[in-house]
C-alpha cells in the first residue's frame, strides 16, 4: 500500500485546521445556541412550575372559597325556604280566620234576611187575617147589635170601681165639658138618652154629649173627654188580640231561628 | 487500475507533491467550513430555528450523544475533534454521489494521518486528564505484564483504524469501477447506494473506537 508521508502531514495539518473551523463556525455557535435555549427552557420550567404552584394555590383557595359560598347559599336557601313556609302557613292562617270571618258574618246576614222574611211573612198572615176578622165582623155589624153594644158599654160604665172613677175625672179635669162617644152606626135617640144620664150617674153631673159615627171601631162605643179615653169595641178586642198574636209569633220566629242555628 | 487517489499528482516539487487527495480534501474542508458558516450566521436560541440549524443541532446532539455515551462526562471539550473525525469521514465517504469526486478517505495516507491523529490524541487527552504519570500508569494496569501488550496495542490499533477505513472506502471505489466497466446501467447505483451506507457505518465505526479508545486513556482503573 501506498504511503505518501507529505500527504500524511498535510492530511494531519488540514484534519487540525478542520477542527479549528468546524469548532469556530458549527461547534461553538450550535452548542451556545442549544445550552441556551436549554438555560431559556428550564428557565420557563421553573417559572412555569413557579406559576403552576401559584395557580395551585389559586385553584385550592378558590375550591375553598367556593365550598364556603356554596355552604352559605344552602344556608340561606334553608332559611329563606323556613321563613316562605313559616309566611306561608301565617297567610293560610289568617285566610282561613278571614274565611270564617266572612262565613260568620255570612250566616248572620242570612239568618238577620229569614228572620225578617219571617217577621214580614208572619206580619203579612197576620194583618191579612185580622183584616179579614175585621171585614168580617163588619159585615156582621148592624143597628141591633150596636144597640146591644151600648147597652153593654152602659153597664160596663156603671160598673167602673171608685178608683178608676177619680182617675178618669183627674184625666179629663175641665175637658169633662166636652164629651165625645164614637160608634160604627147612628145610635137611636133613647140610647143616647141613656148614655147621657149614664154618664151624669157615674161621674156626678150632666154633660152635653156629642155623638159621632167612625167606621175604625169596626162595632162598639168610645168616649173620649179631653185625654181620657173609654172605649169598648170589637176594634179594641181584634187590636188586643193583634198584639198578643204578633208576640207570639215574635217568639215563635225566634225559637225557630235558635233551631236553625243549632241545625247549622 | 489506480487504487488511490494519491497517484494522481497535481503539482510536483521535491519532497512536497499537490495530489488529488488533497485538493479534494480542501475542496471538502471549505464546503464544509462555508456551509457550517452560512448555516450558523443567523443561529438561533429561540424555540422556532430553519430546517439547517435543526439539521446541524440534531448531527451535534447525536455526536454528543455518543461521547457521553461511552464514557466521556464533558462532550464539549472531545467534540471539537471526535465531532470532526466523524463529519470529515461521513462526508468525505458520502461525496462519492458526486461525479469525478474522489473520496480522501480512499487515500491510504489520509487514513494513516486520521489514525496517527487519534494516535497522537490519546496520550494528549490522558495527560490532560490524567496527568503524564498518571496516564503511563495506564499501560501498567492491571499488572506490569501488560506494559508490552499495551504498547503493541497502540501501535496495532492505529494500523488497523487506517487499514480499516482505507480499506472499505478503496474496496467500494473499485467495485464500483469494475461494476461500472461490466454492467452500466442499473447495478452502479445500488453499490453507491451501499457504498453510502458503508461510508456511514465506517465512519461511525472509526469514531466510536477513537473515542473508546481516549475514554479508556482517560478514565482511571
Amino acid at each position: 500500500m501506498f504511503v505518501d508521508w507529505f500527504t500524511v502531514i498535510a492530511q494531519i495539518f488540514n484534519f487540525l485546521i478542520l477542527i479549528w473551523l468546524l469548532k469556530k463556525f458549527l461547534y461553538g455557535p450550535i452548542l451556545e445556541a442549544i445550552d441556551e435555549r436549554e438555560k431559556k427552557i428550564s428557565g420557563q420550567f421553573i417559572q412555569a412550575r413557579a406559576e403552576t404552584e401559584a395557580a395551585v394555590k389559586e385553584r385550592n383557595d378558590f375550591l375553598l372559597k367556593k365550598e364556603e359560598l356554596e355552604a352559605r347559599r344552602d344556608s340561606m336557601l334553608q332559611n329563606a325556604s323556613e321563613e316562605a313556609e313559616a309566611c306561608r302557613r301565617r297567610l293560610m292562617e289568617e285566610a282561613r280566620r278571614e274565611a270564617d270571618e266572612l262565613r260568620v258574618r255570612l250566616n248572620d246576614t242570612l239568618e238577620k234576611e229569614r228572620d225578617e222574611l219571617r217577621r214580614r211573612i208572619a206580619g203579612a198572615i197576620k194583618d191579612e187575617v185580622f183584616e179579614t176578622a175585621r171585614r168580617a165582623l163588619k159585615d156582621l155589624a148592624d143597628e141591633s147589635l150596636e144597640e146591644r153594644m151600648a147597652k153593654i158599654f152602659i153597664e160596663r160604665l156603671r160598673a167602673l170601681g171608685e178608683a178608676e172613677k177619680n182617675a178618669v175625672a183627674a184625666l179629663a179635669g175641665s175637658a169633662f165639658q166636652n164629651v165625645t162617644v164614637k160608634s160604627a152606626f147612628e145610635l137611636s135617640e133613647p140610647r143616647r138618652r141613656e148614655i147621657e144620664s149614664a154618664f151624669g150617674e157615674v161621674f156626678g153631673y150632666g154633660a152635653k154629649i156629642g155623638f159621632e159615627t167612625s167606621a175604625g171601631l169596626v162595632c162598639g162605643l168610645e168616649l173620649t173627654a179631653g185625654g181620657y179615653r173609654y172605649a169598648w169595641c170589637i176594634s179594641d178586642y181584634l187590636c188586643e188580640l193583634e198584639k198578643s198574636v204578633g208576640n207570639f209569633l215574635s217568639v215563635k220566629t225566634d225559637a225557630a231561628v235558635k233551631n236553625d242555628e243549632k241545625s247549622l | 487500475m489506480r487504487i488511490s487517489p494519491d497517484e494522481v499528482i497535481i503539482w510536483h516539487g521535491g519532497f512536497a507533491s499537490i495530489n488529488m487527495t488533497l485538493v479534494m480534501t480542501w475542496i471538502l474542508m471549505i464546503a464544509m467550513a462555508a456551509a457550517a458558516r452560512i448555516i450558523t450566521r443567523g443561529v438561533s436560541s429561540g424555540v422556532h430555528v430553519s430546517r439547517w440549524q435543526s439539521g446541524l443541532e440534531i448531527i451535534v446532539t447525536a455526536l454528543k450523544d455518543i461521547i457521553s455515551g461511552v464514557g466521556l462526562n464533558r462532550a464539549h471539550t472531545y467534540m471539537g475533534f471526535i465531532g470532526t473525525l466523524f463529519l470529515f469521514i461521513a462526508v468525505s465517504n458520502l461525496a462519492t454521489v458526486f461525479p469525478f469526486y474522489e473520496p480522501p478517505t480512499g487515500s491510504y495516507s489520509t487514513t494513516v494521518a486520521l489514525a496517527l491523529s487519534v494516535f497522537f490524541a490519546v496520550p494528549f487527552y490522558g495527560i490532560r486528564e490524567l496527568g503524564f504519570f498518571g496516564y503511563l500508569k495506564t499501560f501498567v494496569q492491571p499488572t506490569f505484564l501488560m506494559l508490552p501488550f499495551h504498547v503493541i496495542s497502540q501501535i496495532t490499533r492505529t494500523l488497523a483504524l487506517a487499514t480499516r477505513l482505507f480499506g472499505n472506502i478503496m474496496s467500494a471505489s473499485m467495485v464500483l469501477a469494475l461494476l461500472i466497466s461490466i454492467a452500466p446501467l442499473i447495478f452502479p447505483v445500488a453499490v453507491i447506494a451501499l457504498g453510502l451506507l458503508t461510508g456511514i457505518v465506517q465512519a461511525y465505526i472509526f469514531t466510536i473506537l477513537a473515542t473508546v479508545f481516549i475514554a479508556a486513556a482517560t478514565h482511571e482503573e
